[in-house]
């Protein structure tokens, strides 16, 4: 039997998600700050407009949430902690996290809806996903033209979605509560790099605010190097930066990478895009000296193992094709590496045209490209897709599997892996890896069948399918303004539910199944 | 006789040397690069963003409201020119020079080696206009979060007390 939600469960979430949702508009201070140092004074309205209609919103519900939180404090028993008895419980932290997400995707569209560079509130909505969902898949219209406040407001949402909008408000507008850690988890992140949660994402924060100041200065002064004036270079850089570490890909101008012509430049996002690839308690070991565990890490084997294998796949396929970027190593570096390492770091930097890659490039390479991005990086890192570890865990128990059959009946088979420590691998371990693995999988074909029926070929809709699901945002070109809304909507769910890693999204559908069909 | 074939003959050399330097859109060289690979094309846009000198040589985008083409030229080409942007409108140019598929020399872009580059129509800043629905719209609801703060605050002396 289905148990249909109490009304003290709906004011428990709803208070906290309201306590997120003014967190998001706080950070609309950034980019209002911005647009008046800029003098841009449409954006300027756009964004108090959008402050305004978060604070109004989010004060209401916070308002109506906390009288029936505190009517059901009073009601809770005496014996029991009367905090804890309304603190979240993991379907409130899920549900919290899933509702959150969509709420930001809402209120970060208004303000690219009012200025008029997107087609409707739908696009806006896209793309406001795309960001925060550290997608980077465009339907801007005429970007070049954009202002400086909207285009800083789309990076921001990918650096905020990056380190986790809950990660944020754990951070900064959240004082500690035992349902922290649920609404941790349900945002992807089920590693803490330090014993508290608070801390945890707070220590996100510092790695990210000090890569920040060192990768706007190398990018802006490689941007410099390359010609730019030193104020739009350092502007530039701290936007490539935030689309770099959070691997989001959105980027100034409409020509994406080959923007700038800058090999250089291109070299230093390099970097930016494996550092945002690696999970977060690897870079808590670099910063404390453990650099061994770089090599030892089971994650960063496997990344460089796929790395590998998908760089051959693509570059043969490049050569066989005929593609003129096998017909050097720098072109091949340039073209053929640069988007492979794009893709599977998720970022969706492009060095080509989007229509190049979808008809030029051959179907073995688009091959290597949809692995690498299917496959993607670390766990509790910026990125997406089925990730390193479960790759390393599901090749870990094939492995102990076939020792099984190979050794005598009966010795004992034990099988670790090195991930921060030893880890004996668990069959609940390799379970909870291969679902997560059917689920992106499942996510992938979905989102290709649905390219399919809207008119196009089984290896492009594949293709976006999977960039959209693990949150990539490399184009062959299907996403556009002009593709039909059905196809926009599941781009945007794929974006959602492939971030989210599902279990919250579940929860969210189950939630409202229970709400319709639940008893008491 | 000889004054016909001689006009025949201009008149082929100069269809030939039209049809050499072909005018082409971004929708064109993106749609089939192959076909202008190594020709040269002539090719009219905005310059928009940055123009990004490096020494003797300078790179300049240009959007003909499809799409921005990158092209390599000469530094003193592009003296004077500014690009576009948010309330500016950057200088129309046409350039011509060959149009590569994938440069060997700027590892495998999608180009063009412009010779020559002539301005069309010179920069403009566009005016900002500000609706005056919106300018009302935040006002208004400036006052509804006002009006819902003192409520929220009196709420809580209330409770205070």
């Amino acid at each position: 039997m289905i148990l249909r939600p109490r009304t003290e469960d709906i004011a428990v979430i709803g208070y906290h998600l309201s306590k997120i949702i003014l967190g998001l508009g706080l950070t609309m201070l950034l980019p209002l700050g911005c647009a008046a140092l800029s003098g841009e004074h449409g954006p300027f309205f756009d964004f108090l407009i959008t402050m305004e209609i978060i604070f109004i919103f989010g004060l209401s519900m916070m308002q109506a949430c906390r009288g029936t939180y505190e009517s059901g404090k009073r009601k809770a028993p005496a014996y029991e902690n009367k905090i804890s008895a309304l603190d979240p419980n993991w379907m409130h932290g899920m549900i919290m996290v899933a509702l959150s997400w969509l709420a930001a995707m809402f209120f970060g569209a208004i303000p690219l809806w009012l200025s008029g560079h997107w087609n409707s509130f739908l696009d806006a909505c896209f793309e406001s996903m795309s960001g925060f969902a550290t997608t980077g898949l465009s339907l801007a219209q005429d970007l070049d033209h954009l202002s400086l406040t909207h285009n800083l407001w789309r990076h921001l949402t990918m650096f905020i979605g990056g380190q986790g909008i809950v990660v944020v408000a754990l951070s900064f507008f959240v004082k500690g509560f035992s349902g922290a850690f649920r609404m941790y988890v349900g945002e992807a992140r089920d590693e803490r790099v330090l014993p508290n949660v608070i801390n945890t994402a707070r220590f996100i924060w510092i790695v990210s605010l000090t890569y920040l100041a060192l990768g706007t200065l190398s990018l802006g002064i490689t941007a410099m190097l390359g010609g730019m004036g030193p104020v739009r270079a350092f502007f530039h850089g701290a936007c490539l930066f935030m689309a770099a570490f959070d691997t989001g890909g959105f980027t100034l101008q409409s020509q994406n990478m080959l923007y700038y012509h800058n090999f250089r430049l291109e070299i230093v996002t390099i970097v930016f895009m494996v550092l945002g690839a690696i999970n977060f308690r690897l870079h808590y070991h670099l910063w404390t000296g453990n650099r061994g565990e770089l090599f030892r890490n089971i994650e960063m084997r496997v990344l460089f193992i796929c790395v590998l294998l998908t760089f051959a796949v693509t570059a043969i396929g490049l050569k066989n094709g005929g593609s003129p970027y096998s017909s050097g190593a720098v072109m091949l570096f340039r073209k053929g590496f640069y988007q492979l390492i794009s893709g599977h770091t998720g970022t969706g930097f492009m060095t080509v045209y989007a229509e190049q890659m979808g008809k030029e490039w051959s179907d073995l390479a688009l091959v290597g490209m949809i692995c690498a991005m299917a496959l993607g990086g670390a766990v509790s890192s910026t990125t997406g897709g089925i990730k390193m570890l479960r790759i390393g865990i599901i090749a870990e128990a094939f492995v102990q599997d076939i020792k099984k059959v190979i050794f005598p009946a009966r010795a004992m088979v034990e099988q670790r892996f090195h991930h921060i420590k030893e880890v004996f691998l668990e069959d609940r371990t390799v379970r909870a890896a291969l679902m997560v693995t059917l689920a992106y999988i499942i996510l992938y074909g979905m989102g290709a069948i649905a390219g399919m029926l809207c008119g196009f070929g089984f290896l492009p809709s594949l293709f976006e399918s999977t960039s959209a699901a693990a949150n990539v945002g490399l184009s062959c070109g299907i996403t556009s303004s002009g593709m039909p809304a059905a196809l926009k909507m599941v781009y945007i769910f794929q974006m959602w539910a492939g971030r989210l890693e599902f279990i919250s999204v579940f929860t969210l559908a189950g939630f409202f199944l229970a709400v319709i069909k639940g008893k008491r | 006789m000889a004054a016909v074939f001689v006009s025949a003959a201009l008149f082929v050399c100069a269809a030939a040397s039209f049809a050499e330097q072909a005018k082409v859109s971004s929708g064109m060289l993106l749609s089939d690069p192959g076909l202008y690979d190594g020709r040269t094309i002539s090719f009219e846009g905005e310059i928009i963003g940055d123009i990004m000198k490096q020494g003797r040589a300078a790179w300049i985008n240009l959007n003909d409201g499809r799409a921005a083409i990158g092209v390599f030229t000469a530094a003193d080409n592009v003296k004077g020119l500014s690009g576009g942007g948010y309330k500016k409108q950057g200088d129309i140019v046409r350039v011509s020079g060959e149009f590569h598929k994938a440069c060997p020399q700027h590892g495998g872009d999608l180009d063009i080696h412009a010779d020559s580059v002539t301005v069309i129509i010179k920069s403009a800043v566009i005016e900002e206009v500000i609706c005056p629905v919106e300018k009302r719209l935040a006002v208004f609801l400036a006052g509804v979060l006002c009006l819902l703060s003192i409520l929220m605050l009196y709420k809580k002396l209330r409770k205070k007390r």
